[in-house]
């Protein structure tokens, strides 16, 4: 089972790489607000999705692409988390 | 008192001022109707006791402001507050709403509770479609009593939410009651038919957060937002807008294209202001519009405008697909994915016009307006997925060229949203069609102008403290710090201020007359324009879901419309007359429409029996006319026409007899048909028409209609007309429209000269009588000075009982909100002053005498 560290560095790491490319990893922090301000929009959360799903052998429900779960690191590593349970 | 309280409490005093200062501008501008600013101080003492409450008691006291707000605004009826009007329509609004609620709670499997809110939405849905008789046995007959002017709150409050809260109902849980009637009966929606499709579990979370010195200061900002576009909208409604059936050059086709796309402005203000107050009320929602008009792409159009109805589709349609699709090619699943949303999105807007106006419209602009944004989005989403779109965390300064490239994209985006946005707005594609045909290198060089000052607004950096109040300021600050004290100091108090000051008179003299203008313009009550106006009074007639998109006013007069309100035509007191007319009453029938008996006798009129031979010692005055005269929405007796012929019946004077030829509908041409094929024969000895201030409009119509029908021309000089403008039977009725009103002044003259040589040929005395609308306004003062003109040029007599009305509200003399005919009052009115005018003049009164020789004008 992954650590939380693990989690939240892998998929900082995928979202640098896929959708924010030359920008400042410093810059996202746990805390940044990424569904909000237009970081993951609709085809980026559904990239997303399928990584967390492959990378942690988790299911994911499209009821669970929302803020709630998916709008900041901290709140993809609860759901992982969660579904690692 | 410790540090923290004192904190707390200079929090409170500052937020509180700014909130009342906000309340004194919407007061300033009369904004939306005196309920909605009720509500609006109703929201400034939620916030105060909201602010010092526990967590745990403030879902209560927000379903309690919630119940408040809802008998505040229902109990409202003609201008006064009524305690019986509050308790029925409230006791109905909460009922069913209670009601649904208790059913989603019931212990039972999940797919059962929502089949029965399914049965009762169903059974709700009949009753809004007025199909009371299709209603099953079982259902009890005091249930369909719903009161009328609840509909389009109730409509309002459950057709979107309620999908919304059984939805995170099945993976969420149950709910507590508070939530849940806070959730459904939310403030402050009963002044909003159109309201943010706010999400239910963002609502709770939101609350649950906790409400924070920042946020109020958002929610503050926001309103001030709301605010101001709210002003613009006004400013381009009533000043700018353009109807389509005016659109006349190139000119016109620019503003049309643009003054409709910025009507938007009332449904994004209103939205600011909505989540403002929720805001305030310690809902830290997100934004619902973020920058719409500088969108750079259609996709980005589509996250930035209505972002809540975005979110909502999002969830309840494309994830469940895509998620479906996860295993299939991301092209194949994507398009999918976006064109069922983009259905649905279509679908669900004609779905919530049927629970706002009672009709579903299917309408081929709105398949053309959603297919082609379906179209561009998708192909857009395909290209971003593919080629990848350009994020960024803020930190890094755009180069030249990318800022540039920004402000060609936005530019373009804008110009080809504007186009779209006309098309949803026009009456059909053969309305907008006939409106582009003007278009000319005027309309290239008002676009091109256009599109360069949003090239400026995309290029030009937004100042920090926008972007703060679009993102949510600082969302650690629970409690006044520096940057948000200066953060509401520009987003609110600035704005405000200065608005205020403009307001004053002192501003107004300062600024000149053309400002002073615009901000009386601004500062006036919403309500129809003179447009709205014009379509109110042919209300009987026409389809009236051409009034397009559900954002104006007038749509909201027509929400209030029981959906069993019937027009004349869609009953057999009229039929298909075979020629100009295209329609006649329909002789002897009796038919009751809306509650009034229409009685035709057998001669085609709206009056009781009358021999073709005039009896001996009596005077006939037949009077032509349209609505007004033929008496719609009252009983014949209350008629201007039975009135005056009543008052005229006075011991020893000769009798008098008004035979009332008036059809709904009829244009002066019309009147001449009428003239020959029924009038000639009862030997009148006065032909009175009464004119109204719509003639012009009827001409053209009625004759645009004729051609269009294939109908025979009652005079050469019409076909003369219908040749020089271009228009025959192939013709669409919007483009014939539209070329022959170039010449309504002369096809109201030439039907006014044919009435006069008709008139002295049946040796009666021809007299024009001008019924004013009872809104009499600049437009239609201006309007009836021309057909005066008209009518005096022809040889009419003239009468004219402009402010026959007297100081009497236009509100109480009108049949309904959405019918702007006189009623029985009205017609009083007008009869007393057309009976003084009769008697007042000279001619008129030897022409009642019997056996008076037909006389000329008396101009």
């Amino acid at each position: 089972m992954s650590t939380p560290t693990d989690i939240t560095g892998t998929v900082k790491d995928f979202i640098l790489r896929e959708f924010l490319p030359g920008e400042d990893a410093s810059q996202l922090e746990v805390s940044t607000p990424m569904m909000t301000t237009g970081i993951l929009d609709s085809i980026a959360t559904l990239k997303l999705v399928s990584f967390l799903e492959d990378t942690f052998k988790i299911t994911i429900e499209a009821h669970e692409a929302d803020r709630e779960h998916l709008n900041t690191l901290a709140d993809i590593e609860q759901l992982v988390k969660s579904k690692q349970k | 008192m410790d540090r923290l309280v004192r904190t707390q409490a200079f929090s409170f005093a500052v937020t509180l001022a700014q909130f009342a200062l906000v309340y004194w501008l919407m007061e300033r501008y009369n904004l939306e109707r005196e309920p909605f600013r009720n509500v609006v101080a109703l929201c400034v003492a939620g916030f105060a006791v909201n602010f010092w409450l526990p967590l745990r008691f403030r879902m209560w006291w927000f379903l309690a402001l919630c119940l408040i707000g809802l008998v505040l605004v229902f109990g409202m009826d003609k201008g006064a507050w009524s305690a019986d009007q509050a308790l029925r329509r409230c006791g109905w609004l909460v009922g069913i709403v209670g009601g649904i609620i208790g059913l989603c709670a019931l212990p039972i499997a999940f797919w059962w509770r929502t089949g029965l809110v399914a049965l009762v939405c169903g059974l709700l849905a009949v009753l809004r479609a007025g199909k009371a008789e299709w209603l099953p046995a079982f259902v009890p007959t005091w249930a369909v009593a719903v009161p009328p002017e609840i509909w389009p709150i109730l409509g309002s409050m459950l057709m979107f939410r309620l999908i919304v809260y059984l939805y995170d109902l099945r993976f969420s849980g149950r709910p507590g009651l508070a939530a849940s009637g806070g959730y459904l009966l939310m403030l402050p929606n009963v002044c909003f038919p159109l309201f943010p499709v706010v999400d239910f579990k963002t609502f709770v979370k939101s609350q649950q957060a906790g409400a924070t010195f920042s946020s109020y200061q958002v929610g503050l900002g926001w309103i001030v937002r709301g605010v101001f576009q709210l002003l613009i909208y006004r400013l381009a409604y009533y000043e700018f807008y353009l109807d389509p059936a005016r659109v006349a050059d190139g000119a016109d086709v620019a503003q049309f294209l643009f003054a409709t796309y910025f009507l938007y402005l009332r449904v994004s203000g209103s939205f600011h202001v909505i989540i403002g107050l929720l805001r305030m009320l310690g809902f830290a929602l997100p934004e619902t519009h973020h920058r719409y008009y500088l969108a750079t792409s259609f996709t980005d159009y589509w996250r930035r405008i209505n972002i809540y109805w975005k979110d909502f589709i999002m969830k309840l349609v494309y994830y469940p697909i895509m998620f479906r699709l996860k295993r299939a090619p991301q092209t194949t699943a994507m398009v999918t994915a976006t064109l069922v949303a983009f259905f649905a999105t279509w679908a669900l807007h004609s779905y919530q016009q049927f629970w706002l106006l009672g009709k579903f419209p299917i309408e081929t602009r709105d398949i053309v307006f959603w297919g082609v944004l379906a179209l561009f989005v998708t192909v857009n989403s395909v290209w971003e997925a593919r080629r990848g779109r350009k994020r960024t965390l803020g930190n890094k300064k755009p180069t030249v060229r990318e800022v540039v490239i920004r402000g060609l994209q936005a530019a373009g985006t804008f110009g080809l949203i504007c186009f779209l946005w006309s098309i949803w707005n026009s009456r059909g594609m053969d309305d907008w069609l006939a409106v582009m045909a003007n278009a000319d290198l005027t309309t290239a060089a008002y676009v091109a102008l256009a599109l360069l000052v949003i090239f400026i607004f995309a290029i030009i950096p937004a100042p920090s403290w926008l972007s703060a109040m679009d993102t949510g300021a600082d969302r650690n600050s629970v409690t006044a710090t520096p940057r948000t004290l200066r953060f509401g100091v520009f987003a609110t108090v600035l704005p405000a201020v200065i608005l205020i000051a403009l307001s004053t008179g002192k501003a107004e003299r300062l600024l000149g007359p053309q400002v002073a203008g615009l901000v009386r313009l601004v500062k006036a009550e919403e309500k129809p324009s003179e447009g709205d106006i014009e379509v109110l009074e042919r209300g009987y007639y026409e389809e009236l879901m051409d009034v397009g998109l559900v954002n104006s006013p007038l749509s909201e007069v027509f929400m209030k419309r029981p959906a069993d309100w019937k027009r004349l035509e869609q009953t057999p007191a009229l039929r298909l007359s075979g020629d100009y007319r295209f329609r006649e009453l329909n002789p002897s029938t009796e038919t009751v429409v809306n509650g009034i008996l229409y009685r035709i006798n057998e001669h085609g009129m709206r009056d009781g029996p009358v021999p073709i031979e005039k009896p001996a010692g009596t005077v006939r005055v037949a009077c032509l006319g349209a609505s007004f005269t033929m008496g719609w929405g009252v009983a014949a007796e209350d008629t201007f026409v039975e009135r005056v012929e009543r008052a005229l019946a006075t011991p020893g004077a000769p009798r008098v007899e008004m035979l009332n030829f008036a059809v709904n509908g009829y244009s002066p041409v019309c009147q001449t048909v009428i003239l020959e094929k029924s009038v000639a024969r009862f030997k009148p000895d006065v032909v009175l028409y009464a004119s109204h201030e719509s003639d012009q409009r009827w001409a053209v119509n009625r004759m645009a209609r004729a051609l269009r029908e294939g109908a025979e021309m009652p005079s050469p000089d019409l076909d003369r007309i219908a040749a020089e403008c271009d228009v025959s039977r192939s013709t669409s009725l919007a483009a014939a429209e539209r070329r022959l009103g170039k010449r309504g002044a002369d096809l109201v003259a030439l039907g006014y000269r044919r009435i006069v040589e008709l008139a002295r040929a049946m040796g009666a005395t021809p007299v024009w009588v001008y019924v004013p609308g009872l809104e009499e306004g600049p437009i239609a003062i201006q309007r009836s000075q021309q057909l005066r003109a008209l009518a005096a040029d022809a040889g009419m007599l003239v009468l004219d009982l402009s402010g026959a009305y007297g100081s009497a509200k236009p509100e109480s003399l009108e049949l309904a909100p959405w019918d702007r005919h006189p009623n029985a009052e009205g017609h009083r009115l007008l009869a007393d002053r057309l009976h003084r005018a009769m008697l007042e003049n000279e001619t008129i009164r030897a022409a009642l005498r019997p056996s008076a020789p037909p006389s000329g004008s008396d101009r």
